[in-house]
């Protein structure tokens, strides 16, 4: 991916955000977890409730922030605003920032409730939803826009994606930098098999 | 997760009276990075009650050339010292 870039011109600098990656997906759970409780049935509430006494700490983490006190959320801001500061340093110097999306490619679906699902990774099973993370959370966790473009494929033909994330606001940088990308390197959108008109 | 209508990390409103999503975000997908534009330019607006005083205008790209755009690449990050925010709660 960064021959290619560089081959067609692309300037690819050093620079890398202040920010800490596994805390930008603990930052992203908290938020997500407390401010999606509002939604849930008081059965769901009872159900998370009994997570805070759960030996999985992903479990038990969704279980505490699910009933985090306004208090607790107000504290979490002050963090949230310590990573958009060092995004925004960032974003002085670096247009956008490519990494991955996931941690997988594209996997066949499973319906498993999330807190159960698990995938087998470099022959070990872990939680899905710890897979799937953390870098999916950097640009969600500081309100950062980001862009998906197909890089290629695995050897079984499934889609792999790069992460195009931009500046606060300037969706349409992260945007752009996807269409040139599409354009110089990738061309046009090939339908998957089976999809053929 | 949904989208919601949200546009709570622009302006903290959305596109009904109903609360906004902390993390709800616009969404859209395409067949191609141009028409992927051309959706978030038709979605991404204010509700019709904040019309007369709320408009959106996002920012043109920095830079349209391949060429001229600054990428930073990382597969790593490096970690600076941050109160883990999950031990925060539990304290």
């Amino acid at each position: 991916m960064r021959n290619r870039l560089e081959q067609s011109g692309v300037n690819i600098l050093s620079d890398k955000p202040d920010v800490d990656l596994k805390a930008s997906h603990d930052l992203r759970n908290l938020f997500e977890a407390t401010g999606l409780s509002h939604m849930r049935s008081p059965e769901e509430a009872k159900q998370v409730e009994q997570f805070k006494e759960s030996d999985d700490e992903e479990e038990r983490s969704w279980g505490e922030s699910f009933f985090m006190t306004h208090r607790d959320w107000l504290f979490l801001e002050l963090e949230r605003t310590s990573l958009r500061r060092a995004w925004d340093e960032y974003f002085e110097n670096v247009d956008v920032l490519i990494c991955p999306v996931a941690r997988i490619p594209a996997h066949s679906h499973d319906h498993t409730p999330i807190f159960r699902r698990t995938y087998e990774f470099e022959g070990q099973s872990e939680p899905y939803w710890q897979v799937m993370g953390p870098w999916n959370a950097m640009a969600l966790a500081a309100y950062l826009p980001a862009t998906v473009v197909p890089i290629g494929k695995t050897s079984t033909g499934l889609p792999v994606g790069i992460q195009i994330i931009g500046p606060y606001l300037e969706d349409l940088t992260s945007i752009q930098f996807a269409i040139e990308h599409q354009r110089e390197l990738l061309g046009a959108y090939e339908l998957p098999p089976g999809f053929e008109c | 997760m949904s989208t919601g209508g949200g546009v709570s990390a622009l302006t903290g409103v959305t596109n009904s009276y109903r609360p906004p999503f902390d993390l709800g975000v616009h969404g859209p997908l395409a067949l191609s990075a141009e028409d992927l534009k051309l959706a978030m330019n038709v979605i991404v607006s204010v509700p019709k009650h904040q019309k007369g005083a709320i408009h959106i205008d996002l920012p043109k790209p920095r830079q349209t050339d391949l060429s001229n755009i600054r990428v930073g690449g990382s597969l790593t990050l490096h970690f600076r010292q941050m109160r883990n925010p999950r031990r925060f709660l539990m304290s």
